[in-house]
């Protein structure tokens, strides 16, 4: 094959990618994505018998990122241990995360990544105010017992 | 009901209760301050479409002749000995204080100075460093630097009358290196007490003390090529590097020019599939199917007696060494459907010709697993360096650096890794491509047998966008 082809089959399928992060970049990523199917685009490449290729983006519908509950989410943590399971806490970039904790042992709640840490006394609650400055997950934990009472999502947004 | 059955209802229960007051996710290890989000589901679909298109393409594209089979190699400069010994002083040094500072510092993992060493450093910063710049390791490398020690004292004393070490047995192999890879990752993802100082310091020292009594059984050399876990796996990845450091010189080369030339003895192909068996469980680990076998794997252990603690370290043996046996029966897949192609080659042949286009995709697997646990914790070294027995000492002055946990956005370490993915998945085929062409006469038959592997490729890097997307993560 010539090195011409060879150019213009590399080009042709930059092209293609190109255009399908467009489509799928446009189509699921913005932060409020809506249930739309993307669009599938098509391509050949030049001469020579190359195969065709078809460079389709078609992600399933993205869920919408509710923003945090009206209701600030609470933790209830009965002997050491969260009630329900581990808990979920979603929110975006730039809110507030807002939660509070119960719990029926005296311990340290550690936020991961942010660092925060706050004490809790026995039967007693403590509210958590911290603005989402850093993506990612994170470990909420009790610090002394080291057990995982919720994991923090933080979303781009 | 009897009392046995009763007793083993209730530890079943009990094993439920803790398993669901376990994490959903369970983090690798607890140096964790910030995990990845998962990648969206269109980048996901994108970055699967860029490998098959990429493969296509590359299948038209690339050279029709081998290029890297045998390859020029130009010396650059020499290495005076005294750098030699001073590397391997350092790191001797190095070893010594770290495993002193697990033993003599707090027990908190994150302030004491041995768990980041070991998890981000050596495991994650060494392999990041080989791909570039060739075989650090090997310069630092502690064992490696007394064995030789101990050589040349017993040269210059016993001279001629020191015994000839024994000859490495063939079927030995790269085994020690499946072991120790499997070891240590077995320990970093399963086992309970992985963060422990102390215990990771009885683990090094007792690694080095077996690394000895190797080099002096079966020579440094030797044994260093083939029986050094650390020293055989951060080799693998220095093959991808330009930078070719041996006898005492830098010799430059091709990129992945290193690569061909992997002679595939035993334990070869068993090594590499564990090394992307075992990054894959990281992952896979950390995904919402792991989290609902894992109940199931605990209660059957617990009903064997175990308690939840070790039940749980019961589930994650099986589950890494089931990930390894997948992908090991992945390429053997591949493999086998290769065999179809051209004259009858056997498949042990074939596996072991092209076990170094794995090399690559596990690569790409540890960069795109463990970037951000570098970019993020490998900060930390600002503060440990100050104060590596957490005992709140100040030694550089920069004690309370906090990690910067902004510097690489999300987004960021999203494209870092779909990035990796796809580029491991690019020099994987182009070395399976070079390979195929040297293998097979008909250029034909050549083109066939890449299929299987292309095959093969595609679905090891769909496998690794999948373990870090949406679809497996929430």
């Amino acid at each position: 094959m010539t090195s011409r082809a060879r150019i213009a089959i590399i080009a042709a399928a930059l092209v293609v990618l190109v255009v399908a992060y467009a489509i799928a970049s446009g189509s699921g990523g913005t932060s409020d994505s809506k249930d739309r199917g993307a669009s599938a685009a098509t391509s050949t490449a030049s001469a020579a018998g190359t195969t065709a290729t078809s460079a389709g983006s078609a992600p399933a519908p993205a869920t919408t990122t509710t923003p945090a509950a009206p209701s600030l989410p609470v933790i209830r943590v009965v002997d050491a241990k969260p009630q329900g399971g581990v808990k979920r806490l979603k929110f975006t970039k730039g809110d507030t995360i807002a939660f509070e904790v119960q719990s029926d042992t005296a311990d340290e709640i550690h936020v991961h990544g942010y660092d925060v840490h706050k004490d809790v006394k026995a039967g007693g609650s403590v509210a958590f105010s911290i603005p989402a400055k850093i993506e990612g997950r994170f470990v909420v934990e009790l610090e002394n017992h080291g057990t995982q009472i919720a994991e923090l999502e933080v979303d781009p947004s | 009901m009897t009392a046995a059955a009763r007793r083993a209802r209730r530890a079943a229960l009990g094993a439920i209760v803790v398993a669901l007051a376990l994490p959903a996710s369970a983090s690798a290890h607890g140096l964790v301050g910030k995990q990845d989000l998962p990648i969206p589901r269109w980048l996901f679909a994108w970055g699967a479409a860029v490998v098959l298109v990429a493969s296509f393409v590359g299948l038209a594209v690339l050279w029709s002749q081998p290029r890297l089979q045998r390859i020029v190699e130009r010396r650059r400069f020499g290495i005076p000995r005294v750098l030699e010994v001073l590397a391997g002083a350092l790191g001797i040094a190095a070893f010594a204080f770290v495993v002193y500072a697990g033993f003599a510092g707090t027990q908190a993992a994150t302030a004491n100075i041995l768990p980041t060493v070991v998890y981000v450093y050596f495991w994650v910063a060494i392999p990041f460093l080989s791909a570039v710049f060739g075989d650090v390791f090997r310069a630092f490398n502690p064992w490696l630097a007394i064995g030789n020690a101990t050589g040349w004292a017993a040269r210059r004393l016993g001279g001629k009358n020191a015994p000839e070490p024994l000859p490495y047995p063939a079927r030995l192999g790269r085994w020690p290196a499946v072991i120790g890879v499997l070891v240590f990752a077995w320990v970093e993802l399963v086992y309970a007490n992985k963060d422990d100082p102390s215990q990771l310091s009885v683990m090094a020292l007792t690694y080095a003390a077996v690394q000895l009594v190797g080099m002096s059984l079966y020579g440094v050399r030797a044994w260093s090529d083939r029986g050094d876990a650390f020293g055989v796996y951060f080799g693998l990845f220095a093959r991808v590097s330009p930078l070719h450091w041996r006898d005492r010189a830098l010799y430059t080369r091709p990129v992945l020019g290193g690569c061909p030339s992997l002679t595939p003895v035993a334990g070869t192909v068993a090594l590499l599939c564990t090394m992307i068996g075992t990054t894959s469980f990281d992952g896979f680990s950390q995904g919402t199917i792991w989290n609902s076998i894992v109940p199931h794997l605990q209660d059957f252990f617990a009903s064997l007696g175990l308690n939840a603690e070790h039940a749980l370290e019961a589930a994650g043996t099986v589950g890494i060494i089931v990930m390894c046996c997948l992908i090991g029966l992945l390429y053997r897949l591949g493999i086998m459907g290769m065999q179809t192609v051209g004259r009858r080659r056997s498949a042990h042949e074939l596996a072991g010709a092209f076990a170094h286009t794995l090399i690559p995709i596990a690569l790409a697997y540890v960069v795109a697993h463990y970037f951000s646990l570098l970019a993020y914790q490998g900060q930390a070294i600002a503060a440990l360096a100050s104060d590596p027995l957490g005992d709140g000492s100040d030694l550089l002055g920069t004690a309370s650096t906090a990690i910067n946990y902004t510097w690489v956005s999300a987004t960021g370490v999203w494209y870092v890794q779909v990035a990796a993915l796809v580029l491991g998945h690019v020099a994987g085929l182009a070395l399976a491509h070079d390979r195929a062409l040297a293998l097979y006469a008909k250029a034909r038959d050549a083109t066939r047998s890449q299929y299987w592997m292309l095959a093969v490729m595609v679905a090891f890097t769909s496998l690794g966008l999948w373990l870090l997307s949406a679809a497996a993560q929430q």
